[in-house]
């Protein structure tokens, strides 16, 4: 099916349900605007008829402070389509009263999407005649934080809250009085964050499970919404703390993309040299946290030794402990230091000799594949529940984003994509270890022929001017430096969304900008929100020790869901 | 640029406690009394409670992820009954503050607490409605350790200091008719 | 590309257990090898910032205020001359960094036009919760790492 066709299938199952508009981008993104009378009938011909199988990310905005709109809210569906490899937005607009269907019974993944937007914004989403809960503040909690005329929060008014089970009236009174309530409370081992989950056990057996989020939430979307468009470079590398160099890059690439600022081909290199080396440290990190979830020393100390040489590789490069801040709009901030390269080749050779040696020892351990292979995904589940990255690939479905959408040197690099079978979470640590091999691939090619030159656009809307100039006296460079540090770069009016292949998943970023320094709705798209809604599904049934092991393959981090 | 700093032992002397003699709980100790601070340092229980980035200094400090293959897989988790110590190391949100309250209720006197990273401090690199701006609101504390994230020695200094101010028996945290009370 | 079969082979205990022995040489040798390179403290991370002095002894900042602009937690301020007074030749009459707040960053020493505030090597900071942790130019502009213990005092904000 052509693009053409695509269209035509499209203007066929929706013509029968009102009003429609569809406009397609110069690279093949369809922006879809609805009439909010019939939302589900045009959201379910759009899967069947016409292929749009997984829901990326719902969207909310507030749009009080623009005087030509009428209604208040709008709402954005994304969509994908896996065989043609397009993004489609679906715009619906409602008003500050209005109460919409949910759509939880086409794609089972809108259900928090759909209470983390009750509960910032106050668009009420019904299903079967019941208002949806909230999923970061308490219940008790009045105010919606996310809106324009929101004022401050009062710390004194939370207290701890109650079991969040329902009466299951499936059961008798007998049934009832054998189960128990169970809590792992906020304090987590690992570094994993903080959150709650409360289990019904009967019997050392799981029957029912629920997380309770928010402990962490901090607010970040709102707070880029206030500040200059440097200082959020800041608060992306807190979004994920085990590989920081992704967020911002996400950040700085999103930017310029709607500017249409070219950067030079040296901060390409490097910053798909970042990528791929925490894509190494953080599958390195998810290995050696199943090993110490299940206290099993075979191969311990490679694991433990690639992620501490690489960290010291990094920062030596940024002169910072941890988070660098390497990336900025238009580049990279600092050249690389002398000798660099060679110890990267260095490290290239001594990741290959640990990881042959750790995962000769884990893959012939009885007791590892025994205690992984307990819990298989199908693979129809993992793409109703939107399930990206190395866990997709492991249940057998050909889809990497490198290759779909291919950005920087991609495309001139060779290197191929590991599948597995099962889905199981075995499955998962094979496709990470080959991951890790095709990763030096691209290290080592990109090294080989890393290009010569700048490595900072020096065009006059972003980039800051040199210091010789200042000191010789000139008064215009230092007017451009004060106004690029209190004000900031402009932001074009339109709407993007831009997506990166990140080591957990797929990273997404959706940007509108109204021709103005300050954003007027930022919102992060991360896999560790959508791989935590399916585990109350699949920790049914076991042991809360089963349970962590799953729990600990999935690679959930508490700062990616809370924000 | 030189290196300034080539003598790294150079770096903290540890003689600030003169300074707060004057100040502390326990003053003028009796022969029996600094006896007993002393071997204080010998029952160091720490509660570590993490809820975001900074949890990776102090467990990579505290030998949780290995370092040299000795044998800390095995650490077992403390309750906070039994603690002396809370170490604590991310930001303060409003769902956060229940909790923290009870656990310090049910810590047994004396006892002293530990800041770990700048969020911790002061709530700087996230300054809204939605982080506390410091845990010195909630209660009294002992140690504080700035960085973003703190470095690995940082912490050794904190929790050596930690120990010395044990032994000299100072504890900003008292016991006012069983209520707690800051030190005035 | 997909993976093979045998790579979900299980090899049994008495196989596993020969398939296992060269990595536990490799544990020992490695163990020894790891002792020699213990961590070296890294003496090229960002540490406590600090002002320069020129040669007469007085701080060579003129109190552009860019630092204080672009930290991004806004850990300094700075009182200087008004925006229609300012000339390259003015000075600051206080400055503050409070390092509780600092996250050591290094944005304010790629931004200085002059190189007036630089970035030590010093990252090894605690103490206790009752000292003065805001830094005044007297204590900002004698280098860190020599006799630098913030004090306590009971005048401390300026």
């Amino acid at each position: 099916m052509n693009s053409h066709n695509l269209l035509e299938v499209i203007a066929d199952s929706l013509s029968p349900f009102g009003e429609y508009s569809v406009i397609q981008s110069s690279k093949g993104e369809l922006v879809i605007k609805v009439t909010s009378l019939k939302i589900e009938e045009c959201l379910m011909a759009l899967k069947k008829n016409c292929g749009f199988i997984q829901l990326v990310d719902i969207i909310g905005i507030d749009e009080k402070l623009n005087p030509e709109v009428q209604k208040r809210f709008q709402l954005v569906y994304v969509l994908y389509n896996f065989e043609e490899q397009i993004r489609a937005a679906i715009e619906i607009e409602v008003g500050e009263a209005e109460i919409i269907p949910s759509c939880s019974h086409i794609w089972c993944n809108a259900d928090w999407a759909e209470r983390e937007i009750y509960d910032l914004l106050g668009i009420q989403i019904t299903k079967k005649n019941k208002i949806t809960k909230r999923i970061f503040f308490p219940n008790r909690f009045t105010g919606h934080p996310l809106r324009k005329d929101f004022e401050s929060v009062d710390f004194e008014c939370f207290e701890d809250s109650d079991s969040p089970f329902e009466k299951d009236t499936d059961l008798t009174l007998e049934q009832m009085s054998q189960r128990t309530v169970v809590t792992m409370g906020p304090q987590q081992s690992g570094d994993r964050g903080a959150f709650r989950l409360w289990m019904e056990m009967e019997d050392d057996l799981i029957s029912r499970i629920e997380p309770e989020l928010g402990f962490i939430h901090r607010g970040i979307e709102k707070l880029s919404e206030n500040q200059n468009l440097n200082r959020s470079i800041h608060l992306s590398e807190r979004l994920n703390y085990l590989s920081p160099s992704v967020g911002s890059l996400l950040w700085c690439r999103a930017i310029e993309e709607m500017i249409a600022i070219d950067i030079p081909e040296r901060a390409k290199a490097i910053r798909m040299i970042l990528l791929e080396m925490s894509r190494i440290i953080e599958h390195c990190r998810g290995i050696h946290s199943i090993q110490r979830e299940l206290k099993l020393a075979a191969g311990e100390l490679q694991f433990s030794q690639i992620i501490k040489t690489g960290e010291r590789l990094l920062s030596r490069y940024s002169t910072t402990g941890h988070f660098s801040h390497l990336n900025m709009i238009g580049g990279m901030s600092r050249d690389l230091p002398h000798f660099w390269m060679g110890e990267l080749m260095e490290w290239i050779r001594t990741v290959e000799r640990h990881l042959f040696t750790g995962h000769e020892s884990l893959k012939s351990s009885q007791f590892w594949y025994d205690q992984n292979s307990i819990k298989g995904i199908m693979a129809s589940e993992a793409l109703e529940w939107g399930v990206t990255g190395p866990i997709l690939r492991s249940c057998g479905v050909n889809f990497d984003l490198r290759k779909a959408e291919p950005f920087y040197f991609y495309q001139d690099v060779d290197f191929e994509i590991p599948l597995g079978i099962n889905g199981t979470s075995f499955d998962i640590y094979l496709v990470k270890v080959e991951e890790i091999k095709q990763s030096l691939n691209i290290l080592a090619q990109v090294a080989d022929n890393l290009p010569v030159g700048d490595f900072v656009s020096q065009d006059q809307r972003i980039s800051f001017a040199s210091k010789e100039k200042i000191k010789e006296g000139d008064l215009g460079a230092m007017a451009r430096n004060q106004r690029l540090i209190n004000i900031g770069p402009t932001l074009p009016q339109g709407k993007k969304y831009t997506s990166l292949e990140s080591p957990n998943g797929e990273l997404g970023l959706y940007l509108i900008g109204g021709n103005s320094a300050h954003p007027l709705r930022v919102k992060w798209r991360t896999p560790s929100f959508y791989h935590f809604q399916p585990f109350s599904n699949w920790a049914k049934g076991l042991s809360i020790d089963s349970a962590r092991v799953v729990f600990e393959s999935l690679n959930i981090l508490t700062s990616e869901v809370d924000r | 640029m030189t290196n300034i700093n080539e003598n790294i032992n150079d770096q903290f002397p540890i003689n600030f406690l003169q300074s707060q003699e004057q100040v502390g709980v326990f003053n003028g100790q009796s022969l029996l009394k600094s006896w007993k601070n002393s071997k204080l340092q010998n029952h160091m229980w720490f509660f570590p409670f993490s809820s975001a980035c900074c949890s990776l200094a102090y467990q990579v400090d505290q030998n949780l992820i290995v370092d040299d293959g000795t044998n800390p897989l095995f650490k077992e988790d403390i309750s906070e009954v039994n603690a002396n110590i809370l170490v604590f190391s991310g930001m303060i949100t409003p769902k956060l503050v229940p909790y923290l309250r009870k656990v310090y209720q049910k810590m047994s006197y004396p006892k002293w607490v530990v800041a770990v990273g700048t969020c911790a401090i002061s709530g700087a690199p996230f300054e809204g409605p939605f982080v506390m701006k410091g845990l010195e609101l909630l209660f009294p504390v002992d140690i504080v350790i700035p960085g973003c994230p703190p470095s690995e020695e940082g912490i050794d200094l904190g929790l050596k200091l930690l120990s010395e101010k044990m032994k000299k028996g100072i504890c900003s945290a008292i016991q006012v008719n069983s209520e707690v009370g800051l030190k005035q | 590309m997909i993976l093979g079969k045998k790579l979900y082979e299980n090899h049994g205990v008495v196989k596993g257990f020969i398939f296992s022995l060269p990595s536990l040489f490799n544990f020992v040798w490695s163990k020894i090898s790891i002792r020699n390179n213990q961590k070296k403290i890294d003496s090229h991370q960002n540490g406590v910032p600090y002002l320069v002095l020129d040669e007469k002894g007085k701080v060579l900042c003129n109190a552009c205020k860019l630092c204080v602009d672009i930290c991004p937690t806004s850990c300094m301020t700075l009182k200087g001359p008004a925006v229609s007074e300012w000339t390259p030749q003015s000075k600051p009459k206080n400055f503050t960094l409070d390092l509780a707040r600092c996250t050591m960053c290094k944005l304010c020493d790629d931004i200085c036009p002059i190189d007036a505030i630089k970035m030590s090597h010093q990252t090894v900071i605690a103490g206790a919760a009752d000292w003065n942790w805001k830094m005044d130019i007297e204590m900002l502009s004698k280098r860190p790492g020599v006799n630098q213990v913030p004090e306590v005092s009971e005048a401390s904000n300026p």
